[in-house]
């Protein structure tokens, strides 16, 4: 697997735009429409985009789009470190450890990139239950909730 | 979520240094730096296009609570509080609203545009700033509150905060009307002798991002969920 940029010239848009993820569940169903619809307009939102160090990555394996990630500093808590706006898993590509695989892809990415501290932070559903089981196996804790989602806090 | 204005300026210093009294602004500079806690400027701005009359020269809004700690003769709080003043003014947004107040801000800039300009990057120096105030604000000895001016009647101005309490304070002398509408934080300092001092400073609040997955302004960590994150977690299974 490889995690490389968004990169408009090489057709991710309209890859972006038929990107699947979700098995019906409504908190599924807002990850999948986020990334077909918004996940370029957040990457372009000039100065916003610039200062928060906004990143939207593909990870492929051989042709096949396997997962999208965005990330950014952390602006929405007051610690330092990177923000997981998104990580979902194509669902052709899900289960299988698929989830875990990516997840330390991305990690060892965030290693090698400059930022502000060592917290990785994320909005995950209060009911996905998945990702949750997965983020505490990574070594995530519950911090807080927040309306319908959970705060959750790791390390890079 | 209402956010201080993270900047202040030597006037303001000279002020809190010396309340009702009158410190030049340079004095009070001086008198810091012989305490051994220098104010290191975020930015210097010319105060017109031309730069004809001075400059505005920001410092990190810590650099009050500092000198309200140097003239209480607290210095051990003071020196800690400089410490997280001085790491504000190198931080990476400071330098963003120091880029953008060097080119387009004048005496006087608008939070909002501010804001708007560095891509949120004030809001970020100002939940920093409040972070940090937060946790320093036992030794502090104020109360603060912050709110809308959301009436002036007379002499007296009454802010409300986002949770509907209202305070009275005694409205400014020249315009009082100008100032309904404004939001600001109010920090409340008991003085020796049984005096009070009330000292209002700007606010803002952050403009909602259109583009996020999740809506929703930043938030201060709480003493517990702070606890939460300090706490060592489980192993991998």
């Amino acid at each position: 697997m490889i995690l490389r940029p968004f990169d408009p010239a090489a057709g991710d848009a309209e890859r972006l735009a038929g990107f699947t993820c979700s098995t019906g569940l409504p908190f599924e169903d807002e990850v999948e429409t986020w990334i077909r619809t918004q996940a370029t307009s957040w990457l372009n939102d000039i100065p916003r985009s610039t200062f928060q160090r906004r990143v939207l990555a593909l990870i492929e394996e051989g042709d096949d789009l396997v997962a999208v990630v965005a990330w950014q500093d952390i602006v929405r808590v007051d610690i330092e470190g990177i923000w997981l706006e998104v990580l979902a898993v194509e669902s052709s590509h899900q289960h299988a450890g698929q989830g875990r695989r990516v997840y330390d892809l991305l990690v060892a990415h965030l290693h090698t990139i400059e930022r502000e501290g060592g917290h990785l932070a994320g909005l995950v559903h209060r009911d996905n239950d998945r990702s949750k089981r997965l983020l505490g196996d990574v070594g995530w804790s519950f911090i807080s909730p927040s309306d319908d989602y959970e705060l959750w806090v790791g390390s890079i | 979520m209402i956010l201080a204005w993270p900047l202040t300026t030597s006037s303001e210093l000279a002020g809190v240094l010396r309340p009702g009294g009158h410190l030049r602004a340079d004095s009070a500079l001086r008198a810091l730096r012989d305490k051994g806690v220098p104010a290191q400027p975020i930015s210097v701005v010319p105060r017109s296009g031309r730069g004809a009359d001075g400059r505005v020269v920001w410092y990190s809004s810590l650099m009050v609570d500092v000198a309200r700690l140097v003239r209480a003769g607290d210095l051990a709080t003071a020196e800690a509080t400089h410490a997280a003043a001085a790491k504000l003014a190198r931080h990476r947004s400071a330098g963003f609203v120091a880029d953008w107040l060097a080119e387009h801000g004048g005496p006087d800039p608008d939070p909002a545009e501010v804001d708007l300009g560095t891509g949120g990057a004030l809001t970020r120096l100002a939940t920093l700033t409040a972070s940090a105030r937060a946790r320093l604000l036992p030794d502090l000895r104020i109360e603060t509150f912050a709110g809308r001016v959301a009436d002036v009647s007379g002499r007296v101005a009454f802010v409300v905060d986002e949770d509907g309490r209202s305070l009275p304070l005694p409205a400014p002398s020249g315009s009082p009307m100008a100032w309904a509408g404004a939001l600001v934080v109010v920090d409340t300092e008991e003085l020796s002798g049984g005096a009070t001092t009330v000292w209002v400073r700007p606010a803002f609040d952050p403009a909602a991002d259109l583009n996020e997955r999740v809506p929703g302004g930043p938030h201060l960590l709480t003493p517990a969920e702070r606890e939460r994150l300090s706490r060592p977690v489980a192993t991998a299974r």
